[in-house]
C-alpha cells in the first residue's frame, strides 16, 4: 500500500526531536488557547502567521496542527468545570457536563471528554489518511438545498435542549434565530437590525453571545444566589478516573459522535457546532438513562465531544485535498500554505508528499501527545474548583474579557458580552435554557442563507428542497426524528 | 514558546540597536512605523501588511514596526479609527484596497478611503469568471449568450453581495444591455462554499479573485473563461473580457495609505519609503512566492487612481441598488 | 396579583419591548433589490412576528404564575444581600470598559475582577486590590507575551 509506507515515511519525519517539539509546543499553546473562553485556534495561527517568514515549513505545520487538535481537547474543560465553553463547540458539552461537575464527577467528565476526543481524532486522522478523495467526493454533492434540509433536521434536535418549557426553550431559540440576523445580509448587502452600528455589520460573534451568556451569566447567577460566597466547594465524589461503568456508557456515544463529527466536518459548510447537536440529540435518545439527561449524563458528554474533534480532523480533508477551508481555522492554514509557496489542492499529495505525510503522521502524534497532557492534567484542573469563589469567578472575568478585547480590541464588544452576561442572568432566573440560543444564533444564518441561496439557484422553485433526492432524504428523516418518538409515546400509554 | 521569545528578543533589541549600531550608510528611513490593518489577523489586507513589515526590516528600511488590527465589515469599523486617532501621524500608514470603496458605500458611510492619503498601490489581482468542469457551457461566448437570454437561469457563485465579485458581475450584465439587478447571484461567505458550490456543480458559474480559484482550474476541476484585468495574468493563457468583445476590466487592488492632514513632506516621504520596499529583493521574492501581481503606482497618478475607482464604484453600486 | 408574580412579569413585558423592537426592525429593512422569492427581511419579519407572539404567551402565563423564579427557589433559597451583590456586578459590567477605554487594559480589567470578586464575598479592599492586580498582569503577560495578542495598545494609558 503506497500510501502506508508514505505515512510510515511520515512518521520517520514526525518523530524527529526537533519536529517533535514542535508538535508538543502547538499541543501546548493549543490547550491554553482552548480553554481560554474568547480566542480560538483561528486567531492563534493567525497571530503566529509572521513566523512563517523564520521557521521551515515542516516545523510550522506541525505546530499548527498541534494547537487546532488541542484547542479541540482543551475546550471542554471550562465546559465542564466552569460552565463556560471555551468554543462554541463546546457548548453542547456544558449541558451534561457541568452537570456532572456540579454532582462531584468532575473527573470522569474529563477523562471522557479526553479520551473521547483521542479515539475520535485518531479515528477521523485514520479516514483522513485513507479515504480523504473519497470523502470530498460525496461532501460535494451538498449544495444549498441539502444543507438547508440539514438545518431543519437540525432544527428538530434542537428540540432536545429546550429544557422544562416549550414555551421558554422556543422563547430562547426564537432569539437565537434572530440575533443570527443582525448585520449585513450576505445575499443582497441590506443592513437588517444594526441600529447604525458598524461594529454589528459583521453580525454578533457567536463566541462574544456564547462566553456572555454562559461564562459571564453563570458568574452573575452565582453572585445573586450567594451559595458560592459562602465558600462552599463542590465535593469530588468518585475517581478522577472513569470507572468500569464509565467505559461501558461511553465507547459507543464515542463512536457514534466520531460519525456524525467527520462526515459533516468534511462538508463545505457543516462546521463542528452542528455534529455536536446531532450527537447530543442522539444519544439522548438512545440512553437507557433518559432520566440523567439534564442532571448529568455521561453519554452526552461523550458523544458531542468525540463529534467536535472528529468535525476538526473532517474539516483537514477538503483543505489538503482540494485547497478548500471550510472553516476560520482551515482558511487561515490556507493562508500559512501559500505564504510558502504552497498551493493545497489537487496536486500537493504529489508535490509536497513529504510535507503532506508528516503533516498527517503528527495528527497522529498529537493525538497522542495530548491524551497523555490531558489525562494527569485532569487532577489539576479539578482543582480549580478549590480556587476561592472571589477570586475564580473574577478570574473568568478577567480571563473572558481579555480574550475578547484582545481578540478585536473593540470596547464595543466588551460592552456587547457584557449585555449578553445581563440577558443570561435574567434567562437562567426564570429558567429560560440558554443553549437554544445559542444554536439558533448558529443555525438561523446558515439555514436562511443556504435556503436563499438554493431559491436563487432554483430560480424561485421551492419544490427543489424535495425533489433533489439527498435534500429530500434528509427532510425525510427530519420529519421521521419530529413523528416516530411521538407515535411510540402514544402507543405506550 | 522559543520561537515567540526569540522574535520578543529580538524586537527588544531592535530598539536598542536602532539608536546605536546601525553603520550610517544603511540608517533606516523611518524609526518606526505604525502600521493599521483595518482587518482581522490572516486576511489579504494583513498578509500585505506583514509582507511590508518583512521586506522592510530585511532590508533596514524600518526600524520597528507596531500593528493595530482592527477588523469588520470589509475596513468600515477600522477605518474612522484610522481616521481619528492617527490625524496628521507622520509615521501611520494602512493597508487598504478595493474592496474598502464597495464597503463605504454600502454601508452609505460618510467617509471612505479619499479622506485619507494615497500612498501607494502595491498589488493587484484580476477577476476570474469559471464554469465547472463539465459545464455545458464551452466556451466564454455561449456563457454570454445565456446571459443575454436571461441571466436569472444562470446562477453565478461569488463572495458577499456588494463586494468585487458582485460587482463585475453586474458590469458585465451591463455591457451585455442588461439589468444588473437581474443577476442570479448566488453569494458565499469565504472563497470555500464557494469553490465547492462551483465544483459540485450547484451553480452554472463563479467569479472570484484569480488566486481564489488558482488550484481548481489547475487541477483540472473548473474551467476559466475570461479574466477581468487590463491584460492577461502572466504564465496563464486565459484571454481578457476585452479580448473577448466585453469592454469591462476590473481588479481588486491593495495599497497603503497615510493618516489625514499629513504635511506633503512626510508623504514624499512614505512614498520614498514604500518604493525603496518595492525595490527590495525580499518583496519581489514575497511577489513570486504569493504571486501578487505588481501592479505599483505612487503618488498624484495613485490618487487619480483612486478617485476614478470612487466614482465607478459608486455607478455599478446604484446600479445593483446598493447605493 | 401577587408579589411573587412581579419579577417574571417584568421579565415577560421586557421581551416583549425585545420583540417590539425586532418588529420595527424587521419591518425597516428594505426590501433590496433581489427579485427571488424570499428577500433579505423575509426571515425577520417571520422570527421578529413569532417572538412577539411568545413574548405575548409568557406575558399571560407570567400573569397566571406559571413561569418560575429563581429567587422563590425553595430547593436553593435566595442568600440575603442578593440585590448588593448584582449590584456589585451590574457597577463592574459600567465601568470596566469604561476603564477600559478611557486607562487602557490594567485598569479596565481590575475593575472588572475587583467587582466580581466583591460580589462574591470578597471584604478586604486591600486583598482584591492585591489579587486583581496580580490576576491582570499575569493575563496581560500570558497574552502579550505567549499569544502574542494586543491588549490595547499599552497596559496603562491616559486619557489625554
Amino acid at each position: 500500500m503506497d500510501s502506508f509506507a508514505q505515512l510510515m515515511h511520515g512518521f520517520a519525519n514526525a518523530l524527529q526531536p526537533a519536529v517533535l517539539m514542535y508538535g508538543f509546543l502547538g499541543c501546548l499553546v493549543g490547550t491554553l488557547v482552548g480553554v481560554l473562553p474568547g480566542i480560538g485556534p483561528a486567531l492563534t495561527i493567525a497571530l503566529l502567521l509572521p513566523l512563517t517568514f523564520k521557521v521551515p515549513a515542516t516545523g510550522m505545520f506541525v505546530l499548527f496542527a498541534g494547537i487546532y487538535y488541542g484547542a479541540m481537547y482543551g475546550g471542554s474543560t471550562t465546559s465542564i468545570l466552569l460552565n463556560t465553553p471555551g468554543e462554541s463547540s463546546t457548548v453542547m458539552t456544558a449541558i451534561e457536563g457541568n452537570r456532572m461537575a456540579r454532582r462531584g464527577l468532575a473527573g470522569p467528565a474529563l477523562a471522557t471528554a479526553a479520551i473521547g476526543s483521542f479515539v475520535a481524532g485518531t479515528i477521523g486522522t485514520i479516514a483522513l489518511t485513507f479515504f480523504s478523495p473519497l470523502i470530498v467526493d460525496a461532501a460535494l454533492l451538498f449544495g444549498p438545498a441539502e444543507y438547508f434540509s440539514m438545518m431543519l433536521l437540525a432544527l428538530v434536535a434542537v428540540t432536545s435542549v429546550l429544557g422544562n418549557s416549550l414555551l421558554r426553550g422556543l422563547i430562547s431559540l426564537n432569539l437565537g434565530l434572530l440575533f443570527g440576523m443582525v448585520g449585513v445580509d450576505l445575499q443582497t448587502g441590506q443592513h437588517r437590525f444594526a441600529f447604525g452600528q458598524a461594529e454589528l455589520l459583521d453580525g454578533l460573534e457567536v463566541t462574544i453571545v456564547a462566553v456572555g451568556l454562559f461564562a459571564v451569566g453563570e458568574a452573575m447567577f452565582m453572585a445573586w444566589k450567594g451559595h458560592a460566597a459562602e465558600g462552599k466547594v463542590e465535593e469530588i465524589r468518585g475517581s478522577l478516573w472513569l470507572d468500569r461503568e464509565g467505559w461501558r456508557r461511553s465507547w459507543k456515544p464515542w463512536l457514534r459522535g466520531t460519525f456524525l463529527g467527520f462526515p459533516i466536518g468534511a462538508m463545505p459548510a457543516g462546521g463542528a457546532e452542528l455534529p455536536t447537536l446531532l450527537s447530543y440529540y442522539a444519544e439522548k435518545k438512545l440512553t437507557a438513562h433518559p432520566e440523567e439527561f439534564g442532571n448529568g449524563a455521561i453519554e452526552g458528554v461523550a458523544g458531542p465531544e468525540a463529534a467536535n474533534n472528529a468535525a476538526a480532523a473532517g474539516v483537514l480533508m477538503p483543505l489538503l485535498t482540494l485547497g478548500i477551508p471550510t472553516s476560520a481555522t482551515a482558511a487561515i492554514l490556507l493562508s500559512a500554505f501559500t505564504s510558502y509557496g504552497i498551493a493545497p489542492g489537487p496536486l500537493l499529495f504529489q508535490q509536497q508528499a513529504e510535507l503532506v505525510w508528516t503533516l498527517i503522521a503528527s495528527l497522529y502524534v498529537g493525538n497522542v501527545i495530548l491524551l497523555v497532557l490531558n489525562l494527569p492534567l485532569v487532577g489539576l484542573w479539578v482543582q480549580l474548583l478549590r480556587i476561592p469563589a472571589p477570586w475564580l469567578y473574577g478570574g473568568i472575568i478577567l480571563i473572558s474579557t481579555a480574550g475578547l478585547y484582545g481578540a478585536s480590541s473593540s470596547v464595543f464588544d466588551v460592552g456587547l458580552l457584557y449585555a449578553f452576561g445581563l440577558l443570561g442572568f435574567v434567562m437562567r432566573r426564570f429558567d429560560v435554557p440558554v443553549a437554544p440560543l445559542v444554536m439558533g444564533l448558529i443555525l438561523g444564518p446558515m439555514a436562511e442563507q443556504s435556503m436563499r441561496q438554493a431559491l436563487t439557484i432554483s430560480a424561485g422553485d421551492f419544490t427543489t428542497f424535495i425533489t433533489r433526492p439527498i435534500s429530500g432524504g434528509i427532510l425525510a428523516i427530519a420529519l421521521l426524528m419530529l413523528v416516530v418518538p411521538r407515535v411510540l409515546k402514544m402507543r405506550k400509554s | 514558546m522559543t520561537a515567540t521569545r526569540r522574535e520578543f528578543l529580538m524586537a527588544a533589541g531592535a530598539l536598542s540597536a536602532s539608536a546605536l549600531s546601525w553603520p550610517a550608510l544603511a540608517a533606516p528611513q523611518f524609526e518606526s512605523i505604525f502600521m493599521f490593518v483595518p482587518a482581522a489577523p490572516g486576511g489579504g489586507w494583513d498578509g500585505t501588511a506583514r509582507a511590508i513589515e518583512q521586506a522592510c526590516k530585511t532590508a533596514d528600511l524600518v526600524g520597528s514596526f507596531q500593528f493595530e488590527n482592527v477588523g469588520g465589515s470589509g475596513g468600515m469599523v477600522g477605518l474612522p479609527r484610522f481616521i481619528n486617532q492617527h490625524k496628521g501621524q507622520a509615521n501611520a500608514v494602512m493597508v487598504a484596497g478595493a474592496v474598502m470603496i464597495g464597503a463605504a458605500i454600502s454601508a452609505k458611510s460618510p467617509i471612505g478611503i479619499q479622506n485619507t492619503v494615497p500612498v501607494a498601490k502595491l498589488t493587484e489581482e484580476s477577476g476570474v469568471v469559471v464554469v465547472p468542469a463539465n459545464s455545458p457551457f464551452k466556451s466564454f461566448g455561449e456563457l454570454v449568450a445565456a446571459f443575454k437570454a436571461d441571466p436569472k437561469k444562470v446562477p453565478v457563485a461569488g463572495g458577499s453581495a456588494g463586494g468585487t465579485d458582485h460587482i463585475l458581475l453586474g458590469l458585465m450584465l451591463k455591457a451585455l444591455g442588461r439589468n444588473p439587478r437581474e443577476a442570479a447571484y448566488v453569494a458565499f461567505a469565504g472563497g470555500g462554499p464557494a469553490n465547492a458550490a462551483i465544483i459540485g456543480g450547484q451553480v452554472a458559474a463563479g467569479i472570484s479573485g484569480y488566486s481564489e480559484f488558482e488550484e481548481q482550474i489547475k487541477g483540472g476541476r473548473m474551467r476559466a473563461l475570461a479574466v477581468s484585468g487590463e491584460s492577461r495574468i502572466p504564465g496563464v493563457s486565459v484571454p481578457t473580457l476585452r479580448e473577448q468583445g466585453m469592454n469591462v476590466v476590473s481588479a481588486n487592488w491593495r495599497g497603503v495609505f497615510g493618516a489625514p492632514g499629513i504635511q506633503p513632506a512626510q508623504r514624499a516621504a512614505l512614498e520614498r519609503l514604500i518604493s525603496s520596499m518595492r525595490d527590495t529583493p525580499a518583496w519581489k521574492d514575497i511577489l513570486v512566492k504569493r504571486r501578487w501581481a505588481d501592479s505599483f503606482q505612487a503618488g498624484s497618478a495613485f490618487e487619480k487612481y483612486v478617485a476614478q475607482d470612487v466614482n465607478d464604484t459608486v455607478g455599478v453600486m446604484k446600479d445593483l441598488g446598493l447605493a | 396579583m401577587t408579589a411573587a408574580h412581579r419579577a417574571p412579569l417584568a421579565g415577560a413585558l421586557a421581551l416583549a419591548a425585545l420583540a417590539a423592537l425586532a418588529v420595527w426592525g424587521a419591518w425597516s429593512i428594505p426590501e433590496g433589490p433581489d427579485f427571488s422569492t424570499v428577500g433579505p427581511s423575509a426571515f425577520p419579519r417571520v422570527l421578529s412576528g413569532t417572538l412577539a407572539l411568545l413574548a405575548i404567551a409568557a406575558v399571560i402565563q407570567a400573569l397566571r404564575g406559571k413561569i418560575p423564579d429563581e429567587a422563590r427557589s425553595t430547593e436553593e433559597p435566595l442568600l440575603p444581600g442578593a440585590n448588593a451583590r448584582v449590584g456589585w456586578v451590574l457597577a463592574g459590567m459600567v465601568f470596566s470598559p469604561l476603564g477600559l477605554y478611557l486607562f487602557g487594559f490594567l485598569v479596565g480589567a481590575m475593575i472588572g475582577f475587583g467587582t466580581v470578586a466583591r460580589a462574591f464575598g470578597a471584604k478586604n479592599g486591600w486583598a482584591i486590590i492585591g489579587w486583581s492586580a496580580a490576576s491582570t498582569l499575569v493575563v496581560w503577560l500570558v497574552f502579550d507575551k505567549v499569544l502574542t495578542l494586543k491588549l490595547g495598545n499599552q497596559l496603562i494609558m491616559l486619557p489625554f
